[in-house]
């Protein structure tokens, strides 16, 4: 096992640790304010992917994707954020507020079953078979000193960072 | 936009109310803090950022369902609790402490142990250093 690959594992690493850093935070910050774990931010983050998946299948029959790559994933993006926003605050209105004053495990118990609501609801919503998303990032890698990183993963460190 | 939220939260006004709240929600309540609203605009940054994850984990993977969120729920919770919960930096530093372990761990053994090693690691900081690796000292039981 050489260096390169350490370095290659650490580029990995990097990738996917910038994801749970983005996830991390809404774990965090929902903590830091209100001393409750929002159990429901994994489905928020999974209805995220979902919304970024519609629009850019949407985006696909307008042949956006092919003209300006760069605006299609801004949309895709931006459609996504508002989506996982929205209803987080919609979670929020109706599944934590009315528990403000109510015993720290309520509101536990609430997001637990929040987090179960929104999974079964994807699942009716948007059917139980997984969805494979349009391969759209640009392919290609460059090298640096023997290791090859591929523009997604760069492209995901720039974003998260 | 790790780095823009840490700014938000450090810089602005909205920011600072944020700490605030964080603080002492009854006191920011009597400085005029309208704190649910902060509370909403809490849920409401936090999810944005989920929201770009989740799209960059489907382009990466390529490959979505509905169970997705789960496991990387629980990770990102561990991270969380890695760095230290309620603490910006500490998430940031766990995800990425967490992200380079998992890895690390796939390639000196075989690749399916590396949730073994994430939540071995979440087990070790509660046991050893309950406060997270950036966590601040509570003053008094929250």
């Amino acid at each position: 096992m050489d260096l390169e690959v350490w370095a290659q594992q650490l580029i990995n690493g990097l990738t996917i640790g910038g994801v749970y850093a983005l996830i991390a935070l809404g774990y965090t910050m929902v903590y830091g304010i209100l001393f409750m774990i929002n159990f429901a931010h994994g489905e928020i983050f999974m209805v995220g992917a979902y919304a970024g998946f519609y629009s850019l299948t949407a985006l696909m029959a307008f042949d956006l994707v092919n003209s300006n790559l760069f605006l299609a994933l801004l949309i895709v993006f931006l459609v996504a954020m508002a989506a996982s926003a929205i209803l987080a605050v919609v979670v929020e209105r109706i599944a934590y507020r009315p528990l403000r004053r109510a015993p720290r495990l309520a509101p536990l118990i609430s997001a637990i079953g929040t987090s179960i609501f929104l999974q079964n609801a994807v699942m009716l919503l948007a059917g139980a078979r997984m969805k494979v998303y349009p391969d759209v990032h640009p392919e290609g890698r460059i090298f640096l000193g023997g290791i090859g990183i591929s523009y997604i993963r760069i492209i995901m460190v720039v974003i998260s960072v | 936009m790790l780095v823009g939220l840490y700014l938000f939260v450090m810089k602005t006004k909205t920011g600072k109310a944020m700490r605030a709240v964080a603080e002492d929600k009854d006191t920011a309540a009597l400085m005029g803090i309208n704190v649910d609203r902060i509370i909403v605009t809490t849920f409401f940054l936090g999810s944005v950022l989920a929201g770009a994850g989740g799209v960059m984990v489907g382009m990466f993977y390529t490959q979505i369902n509905h169970m997705m969120g789960f496991v990387p729920g629980i990770k990102a919770f561990t991270a969380a609790v890695l760095g230290g919960i309620g603490n910006i930096p500490g998430a940031m530093l766990g995800g990425f402490f967490l992200g380079i372990a998992e890895t690390f761990a796939a390639q000196i053994m075989p690749a399916v142990y590396k949730d073994v090693v994430a939540f071995s690691l979440l087990v070790l900081i509660l046991i050893f250093r309950p406060t997270g690796l950036l966590g601040e000292v509570l003053g008094k039981e929250k």
